[in-house]
């Protein structure tokens, strides 16, 4: 449950908070579809809706127990309580019942998180049982032990990336990988111990083999970070004639974004197709280094060989690499939603290199 | 102890106040004192004062009612002797009944329904209306000191009537500027305030 006051940028905050679900509009949704949807957002409009029809009072009664019928939705309402009691009787009993609803789908809800201009705190959070905190496919073994009680593993120190993988594959069961693409999600779930990559990672069609044709005709990878650039294998890279760049720390580059006032990482990536080379983009960090190279993907008829968009973070996250996802000529993988991060986006070029 | 709550209509608020002075006193043998405020006008109030009632009912508190002249019910409270704990709801029923109460009506003994402030003509000046805020206020807040010493437990319920754009006759500005002197006041003198936000309580202050 989101709440806030109004135009307090709400929605957004639920769309980014939940990028794959579909949202009804509790101002014009018909009446029963909050029995089905996803999300809903004016929960406070249906509210006054339903007040207000005499027809559709059974919903009116129906939003109290809504948990029990539609126990997965995600509802986002205005907060209207505050305020000197309105002199209108409606208006008072609207804003009382909207209050009464309020409080009830919040003692339901798992979480609640409060938005203020924008920015959202949690209120109310559920500590989830062991299980659901798992993504959902995945189910332990039942004879397995804790991992804390298990004795520990005399494991050879070369042995150790082999047997990391082998758990890999035997937790991820029957989860069905896109042939083609185990190695890169792997790699993921290997770096960052987060089954969640099992489920996020979005390859653009035959995203991987374009890739390693492009690093076999000698492609360069520009990063975002240092970071990312260190944990690149150079070596491997180098011997198919490409280089890693990262401009993020280029004195021209510094300037041009001060006097600008836009982001380093923005006008690095216009550094980098200024190369005039094959590049592949490797951005782990900087939303605004996806958001300019879509741009100048779209506007400027820039071409890369593809890119990696797997930023990390909360704000314009998982906007920008939503937009990376709508190219449709230029081969992607992106992790949707908000993880990510500069150590994945060098492990995805690992990864890449391992398998040629 | 004393303690404020905070918070919007229908925010739970109420009940919220409720549980958690049951709570500060389960183990002890206090009596429990519920210091009602609001002044039944109609069926709209009757209702509301009937659903806190119900709320009420089986957490064991006795009812004082009291609409004006909060220290006035100290005596009434001193009869229980130091075991006592008092909810006080709410502050925003008081501050507009100790400002728009006709004299002739104060106290806490019942009321007719012709006491209500709906009768209230407001002809004094500037000057006249900022002295009497003043002193509303602190007539409160020493009526809610005189209770703080009385009783071991305060929990007082008062309302976030700020928080809206809204532009308002003179009147009812002044009631809302006396709103939040009373609420800034009470919150010092508060050993915790919280705010609840739909039966979910943030901490404002703590200095327990």
């Amino acid at each position: 449950m989101i709440i806030g006051g109004a135009f307090q940028g709400k929605l957004r905050y639920a769309r980014s908070m939940y990028p794959k679900i579909t949202w009804a509009d509790g101002k014009v949704c018909p009446y029963e579809e909050i029995k089905t949807c996803e999300g809903i957002f004016h929960l406070e409009a249906y509210i006054r809706r339903v007040m207000q029809e005499e027809e559709a009072r059974p919903y009116l009664e129906m939003l109290n127990g809504l948990a029990g019928i539609n126990p997965r939705i995600v509802v986002v309402s205005d907060e209207v309580g505050y305020g000197l009691v309105p002199a209108d009787p409606f208006e008072r009993r609207y804003r009382e019942t909207a209050g009464r609803i309020c409080t009830r789908l919040a003692a339901d809800a798992e979480r609640v998180d409060r938005v203020v201009c924008g920015i959202g705190t949690v209120i109310k959070k559920e500590e989830a049982p062991f299980e659901e905190m798992m993504p959902e496919e995945i189910v332990l073994p039942e004879e397995r032990m804790p991992e804390e009680m298990m004795p520990e593993e005399i494991v050879l120190p070369e042995e150790i990336e082999k047997r990391s993988f082998e758990i890999i594959t035997e937790e991820l069961g029957d989860i069905s990988l896109v042939p083609g693409t185990e190695s890169v999600v792997k790699r993921c779930i290997h770096t960052s111990a987060d089954f969640e990559y099992a489920r996020n990672l979005v390859f653009s069609e035959q995203a991987v083999e374009k890739i390693h044709n492009a690093i076999r005709d000698g492609a360069s990878i520009v990063t975002d970070t240092q970071m990312g650039k260190a944990g690149i294998n150079k070596k491997k890279l180098g011997q198919y004639g490409g280089k890693v760049y990262c401009f993020m720390s280029d004195e021209d580059v510094a300037k041009e974004a001060k006097r600008r006032g836009v982001t380093r990482a923005a006008v690095s990536m216009e550094k980098a197709a200024g190369l005039h080379e094959k590049l592949i983009f490797a951005v782990g960090n900087a939303p605004t280094a996806l958001i300019r190279l879509y741009e100048l993907i779209r506007e400027e008829n820039f071409k890369p060989e593809a890119v990696i968009g797997v930023p990390v973070g909360f704000v314009n996250v998982v906007q920008s690499k939503e937009r990376i996802l709508t190219l449709e000529d230029i081969p992607y993988i992106v992790a949707r939603g908000r993880k990510g991060g500069s150590n994945i986006a060098a492990c995805i070029c690992n990864a890449l290199l391992y398998t040629l | 102890m004393l303690y404020l709550i905070t918070g919007g209509s229908g925010s739970g608020k109420s009940e919220y106040a409720e549980d958690l002075l049951c709570e500060l006193c389960r183990d002890r043998a206090e009596r429990l004192i519920y210091v009602a405020t609001m002044f039944p006008y109609g069926g709209e109030t009757k209702e509301k004062i009937r659903r806190h009632r119900r709320m009420r009912r089986d957490k064991g508190f006795e009812t004082i009612e009291c609409y004006t002249d909060l220290d006035s019910i100290t005596g009434e409270l001193k009869r229980y002797g130091t075991a006592v704990s008092v909810l006080i709801e709410c502050i925003s029923n008081l501050v507009s009944n100790e400002l728009f109460f006709p004299d002739s009506c104060r106290g806490k003994q019942e009321h007719d329904q012709t006491g209500g402030r709906m009768k209230v003509q407001r002809n004094d000046g500037e000057e006249d209306q900022i002295k009497r805020r003043e002193d509303v206020v602190n007539k409160i807040l020493k009526g809610a000191e005189a209770v703080g010493q009385t009783a071991g437990n305060v929990v007082i319920v008062t309302n976030e009537v700020n928080s809206e754009g809204l532009a308002y006759s003179p009147v009812m500005m002044d009631y809302k500027q006396a709103m939040g002197e009373v609420n800034c006041r009470l919150a010092e003198m508060a050993d915790k305030v919280t705010e609840v936000v739909y039966g979910i309580p943030l901490e404002v202050k703590s200095r327990l």
